[in-house]
């Protein structure tokens, strides 16, 4: 039987709004996701990690890889605008890419999970059609969103952009432990997406339900 | 301070600490007080069965001394149920005791059977895998539990990588997430989890069962031997070095056997003889059966005995 795995992305904005906390607080959780996924040899075999970062273009920080191979990441680091369809166009292309690397390598590719965390309202109004294009219903590979909002980003914008969930933080928490509790949703998911069995007895992604600082809204119906 | 009377603990009794991790149905946290040296695994899902809890806790204290000493040494069994008014809101349960923590960069982590069947990565920090002789005495002391567990009709259910961790010295084995199990004919507490690459083919509609265990007790005994974490039972066992040559070809055979249909898989009993230390004597096959000859047989009376019968004249008359 050949391997399942289940690629995750992490796609982040690293725009200046993102500037002091908010960024040093994503840098301080990537060696926590990096131990806890890496360190952890069933799901570092059964999960892929791909870190974006977009701001007024988008780049592949960490193209996707087994956490317990690597050594560094780069860091973020904060500037320009909030492009949308920049982080949109690269995660499309990348996904497909990925998912035809890791199919010829003889695995079977379960639907990929997409953490997309953003804090402010994109900069580009023409971003929509980026967005159709990656989850468009006939492409095979189409993601599975997860969207992550806190600052200036509004709840509909969350709702649009996640297919699945969406979480809105709630100004309960500051930036910096929002994120800390964004960095853990996300191990979690890693972590029981990789160790527990659907009814199949296949892997399957695991959702955060709830997450300490942030209202859970549903994903926008269509 | 018993905790085995099976009595419960109120919620609002518990100086409820720290989390110390969550999962899918729970989380567990530190304790302080007079219960600091257990933790409270706390459920997050509303359909707890608590009578099936109730009985759980009360299974330490129906066995003999000896073997409920060998289980609580050996599983993190729940001792008490906590509840909130009439609601279970969870169970206390011993802490993992020291050997079975390891120390990665990040802080301790659980010695979890999943480090036996991977390279080791230096992300491991000090949790070093097992040599061939060593990953033996683990497998040997999980085939025993498993053989105490199912003596007293107790299904593990969701056998798996995560659920059982190791010491290297002394060897010894640990078994996590003791409230998952249930006893043959009665429903569990929470429905009975699953763990990819630990799924049972065969296993019936109604939830796993003690046949369901002893095949993951194959795969856990094999995949540990052959530092293997997807190996199935019709596959080629490759085992590591430093196995004894009986124990290996014992252990293939019964993992062979282990494809069979439901109840003719190798039982936990068996598992433990294969892998035990005083080895098995082989028999010779009986000599055939002889038969004694057919010769002429001397008659032994013959049919039902035909007795005369005595007339007897009536009394006399006067």
């Amino acid at each position: 039987m050949s391997q399942q795995v289940l690629p995750f992305y992490l796609v982040c904005d690293e725009s200046y709004s993102m500037d002091g906390a908010p960024i040093d607080a994503i840098n301080k959780s990537l060696p926590e996701i990096h131990q806890e996924i890496g360190g952890n040899p069933v799901v570092a075999d059964k999960t892929r990690f791909c870190l974006i970062s977009f701001s007024s273009t988008a780049q592949v920080l960490l193209p996707l890889s087994d956490l317990s191979e690597v050594t560094s990441m780069p860091a973020m680091a904060a500037s320009g605008s909030t492009s949308y369809t920049a982080a949109f166009t690269l995660l499309r292309d990348t996904i497909e890419r990925d998912v035809a690397a890791l199919k010829a390598a003889g695995h079977q590719v379960l639907r990929p999970a997409v953490f997309f965390l953003t804090d402010g309202q994109p900069t580009d109004d023409d971003w929509v059609s980026a967005y159709q294009r990656l989850t468009d219903p006939s492409w095979k590979p189409r993601p599975n969103i997860l969207a992550f909002g806190f600052g200036g980003v509004n709840v509909d914008t969350i709702q649009q952009v996640a297919t699945v969930r969406g979480f809105l933080a709630d100004g309960s928490l500051g930036p910096a432990q929002a994120l800390q509790e964004f960095a853990q949703s996300l191990i979690q998911s890693v972590i029981n997406s990789g160790t527990s069995a659907d009814a199949g007895g296949g892997m399957s992604l695991a959702m955060p339900d709830k997450v300490p600082g942030f209202t859970t809204v549903p994903a926008d119906p269509v | 301070m018993s905790l085995l009377d099976g009595s419960d603990l109120r919620l609002g009794d518990l100086e409820v600490g720290d989390s110390l991790g969550r999962g899918g149905q729970g989380a567990v946290h530190e304790l302080r007080g007079p219960w600091a040296d257990y933790v409270y695994k706390e459920y997050l899902v509303p359909t707890v069965n608590g009578d099936a809890l109730a009985r759980l806790v009360r299974v330490p204290g129906g066995m003999p001394s000896h073997e409920r000493d060998l289980l609580l040494a050996q599983a993190a069994w729940p001792l008490a149920r906590v509840v909130d008014g009439g609601r279970v809101t969870g169970f206390l349960m011993p802490r993992v005791p020291a050997p079975f923590w390891g120390r990665r960069a990040k802080g301790p982590a659980l010695r979890e059977l999943q480090y036996l069947l991977y390279d080791p990565k230096p992300l491991w920090g000090d949790i070093t895998p097992l040599d061939g002789p060593g990953r033996l005495e683990i497998a040997r002391r999980a085939a025993s539990l498993f053989l105490l567990l199912h003596s007293h009709r107790l299904v593990v259910g969701d056998v798996s990588m995560r659920n059982l961790l190791w010491s290297p010295s002394p060897p010894a084995v640990y078994l996590l997430d003791c409230d998952a199990i249930r006893r043959v004919g009665e429903r569990p507490v929470l429905p009975q989890p699953q763990t990819p690459d630990w799924t049972d083919p065969q296993q019936p509609s109604t939830g796993p069962d003690l046949d369901t265990d002893r095949y993951k007790l194959a795969l856990l005994v094999t995949r540990v031997l052959c530092k293997s974490p997807d190996l199935r039972p019709g596959e080629e066992p490759v085992f590591v070095p430093g196995l004894p040559e009986r124990v290996k070809a014992e252990v293939a055979a019964r993992f062979a056997e282990a494809a069979r249909p439901r109840g003719l898989r190798p039982d936990a009993a068996q598992w433990v003889r294969a892998l035990d230390e005083r080895g098995t004597i082989e028999l010779p096959p009986l000599p055939p059966v002889r038969t004694p000859p057919d010769l002429p047989k001397a008659p032994l009376g013959g049919g039902p005995i035909r007795r005369p019968t005595i007339r007897l004249r009536p009394p006399d008359r006067r």
